[in-house]
């Protein structure tokens, strides 16, 4: 209402949220475009080619797809049960749901190290199971897990409650089988929040760098992501390289981008 | 009998600690009538229901169906149709795709499907709306779909639980006329829950009374309405005058009448006693000698094809009277007349003794 008076105050503003957002987004993202062309187009994309960047990339795409396959099964799980039961210590786990936010990524990869390293409690039995999980990607896995967790159970969680059990009450009394019901009738009524919080999953596996750094160790052509091999390409001098691969990598964030808009769009 | 309910407890874990929601309640319910559990908000009424179908499991006491004993199984077993309040409609699906949905399960032939939600389209009033999904219909629409998903798969029993509640008051009566030709048509058993005693009393077979988890009566919707077994019933079921008065020595005072203990054996003096009586059944003149008792009018209200009358009797109770519209005119009532009036029937109950209310026609005993 107050801005709306103010003649001209529209347009200040605007115009700042566009410097803010050009300075913010636009000038670095131009920069790495102008530099990755000087370096010559042949270079970088030999580079991308290469077996490391390869799989760097394939690895950074096996961490997306467990995020989206662990948190599409175990976060769906999870905020049905959240929603659905009654037990002590609910209120505990609702409020651990966001731990992940709030611990540096950094730190979680520690305490998995801690926790499956050398003389960690858990260290037996990943040994027993026959798993290394230090410096290893399924290790990687684990810290992709935990930070990733909480968007699938966010997204679900308001949209069960408002869902409620009316409808797969009915579908019971109709004779569906609990699998029935879930396929018919829940699943159908979260699906758009589902593929939203997935997405989000996605894009923060994608963009991960601490936690899998610290429990993979970044080790070439191993434990090495495509961010990782970014920040060790720069390290090295290895330019080229290191701009073709951010590049993949912000495209890879825009298609993503993009595809959860129209999710979202479906969603309402 | 198509529904047997016995004994059947249920309690609830709350933050404020344990609810007994229902306490030990029995009753049955005819093959092929169409009853109502009727009682006040929290009586406990959709926790029965809901145990009948199997979405709630008793802590005690069973359910028969059609003379089977039912508790075992899961609500997926026990052929029982269930319509919800607020429909509980599939959203993602289209209303054919609604009603179908349990033939599905069933593996009924599509063709046998598909012409089973044609015919009930047509039988609820919902020809041509077949495509549409839940969120394109009124209230009205969706209550029908909600019944015809329920009873497309031919249902023991059909489980209705406040069905009309979400509707507007001219729907409402509408769908309740036509639910009752409906079950003249199709005769499944029902039981209906509602809060409305109108409800009830205008379309069911057989009224169960529920309050705070106990059933207060049984009956038909006569015996309810002109002999209620409790005070929370005459309270409850229709409009009801009480008035509390003490037996004074051998006899019991309201206004001018008298009631001798000799008559009513139960009745000692300086017990506390309530008496009942109906505003329909109270007579009233603007001649002062055509009845012995005398009142003021207090208030009087226009309730379309009646008149709601407000007295204060020369004794100082209140009450009110509910007369026809042409009597009305006829006496010229007006607010501060004074009147003369006759109550024709009332009931009384002794508060010391409890237990049930007993009626007596009040000319007997001047
Ligand atoms: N799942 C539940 N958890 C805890 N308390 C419950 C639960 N379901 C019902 N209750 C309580 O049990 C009592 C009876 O509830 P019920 O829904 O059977 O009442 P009702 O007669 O159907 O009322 P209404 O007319 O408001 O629907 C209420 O006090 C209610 O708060
Ligand atoms: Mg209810």
């Amino acid at each position: 209402m107050l801005l709306k008076k103010t003649k001209g105050f529209k347009p200040l503003l605007i115009t700042i949220v566009f410097v803010y957002l050009l300075w913010l987004l636009g000038l670095p993202l131009w920069t790495l475009i102008q530099e990755a062309y000087q370096e010559g187009w042949t270079k970088i994309s030999q580079e991308l080619f290469s077996l490391e960047v390869l799989r760097a990339f394939g690895l950074t795409l096996l961490l997306c797809l467990s995020a989206v396959v662990f948190n599409g099964i175990f976060g769906t799980a999870l905020a049905l049960v959240l929603v659905r039961q009654n037990f002590r210590g609910k209120s505990l786990i609702f409020g651990l749901l966001d731990l992940p936010f709030a611990i540096s990524a950094v730190v979680v990869g520690y305490a998995l190290i801690l926790l499956f390293g050398h003389g960690g409690i858990l260290a037996g039995m990943a040994e027993a199971l026959g798993i290394r999980l230090v410096f290893s990607v399924p290790g990687m896995v684990i810290a992709t897990l935990f930070v990733t967790f909480p968007f699938v159970v966010r997204e679900l969680l308001p949209v069960l409650q408002e869902l409620g059990e009316e409808q797969e009450q009915a579908a019971a009394t109709l004779g569906a089988s609990p699998r029935q019901i879930f396929f018919s009738v829940t699943l159908p009524n979260i699906k758009w929040p589902l593929l939203y919080g997935l997405s989000l999953s996605f894009a923060r596996a994608l963009g991960e760098f601490g936690a899998v750094l610290v429990v993979g160790a970044g080790i070439a052509g191993f434990t090495e992501t495509a961010t990782i091999f970014v920040f060790r390409a720069l390290e090295e001098r290895m330019y080229a390289g290191a701009y073709g691969a951010s590049l993949l990598l912000i495209l890879l964030s825009l298609i993503l981008l993009i595809s959860m808009e129209a999710v979202k769009k479906a969603k309402n | 009998m198509g529904v047997e309910v016995k004994n059947l407890s249920k309690e609830f874990n709350t933050a404020q600690g344990v609810h007994v929601a229902v306490k030990g309640v029995s009753f049955e319910v005819e093959e092929g009538s169409l009853s109502a559990l009727l009682g006040p908000s929290g009586s406990g009424k959709s926790t029965v229901l809901r145990m009948i179908a199997g979405l709630e499991t008793p802590d005690s006491g069973e359910v028969f169906l059609n003379g089977e004993a039912v508790c075992h199984l899961p609500p997926q077993k026990r052929g029982v149709g269930f319509v919800f309040q607020n429909y509980a409609l599939f959203k993602h699906l289209k209303v054919s795709e609604n009603i179908s949905f349990g033939l599905k399960l069933k593996k009924v032939p599509a063709e046998e499907a598909q012409a089973r939600v044609e015919e009930l389209l047509v039988l609820f009033g919902l020809a041509g709306l077949g495509e549409r999904y839940p969120h394109q219909l009124s209230g009205g629409q969706r209550q029908r779909v909600a019944l015809a998903r329920a009873l497309a798969p031919k249902p023991k029993v059909l489980l209705l639980d406040e069905p009309f509640g979400a509707v507007d008051a001219k729907i409402r009566e509408e769908l309740r006329d036509w639910l009752r030709k409906l079950h003249e048509d199709i005769h499944v058993t029902s039981l209906m829950v509602t809060h409305d005693q109108e409800e009830a009393l205008e379309i069911c077979d057989k009224i169960v009374v529920m309050n705070q988890g106990l059933i207060e009566q049984v009956g038909k919707p006569e015996e309810i309405y002109n002999t209620p077994a409790s005070e929370f019933v005459a309270h409850f079921v229709g409009s009801m005058n009480i008035v509390e008065t003490k037996a004074k020595a051998k006899q019991v005072n309201v206004g001018p009448y008298r009631f001798e203990t000799e008559k009513f054996d139960d009745i000692e003096k300086g017990d506390p006693v309530k008496l009942f009586f109906r505003p329909q059944d109270i007579y009233l003149s603007s001649n002062l000698k055509i009845y012995r008792s005398h009142g003021t009018i207090e208030r009087v209200s226009f309730l379309g094809i009646n008149m709601k009358v407000e007295l204060k009797s020369e004794e100082g109770f209140r009450f009110f009277a509910i007369i026809p519209q042409y009597i009305f005119q006829r006496e010229g009532f007006k607010e501060g007349q004074v009147v003369s009036y006759h109550i024709e029937e009332m009931s009384y109950l002794n508060l010391r003794e409890g237990g049930e209310i007993k009626k007596f026609t009040v000319s007997n005993y001047l």
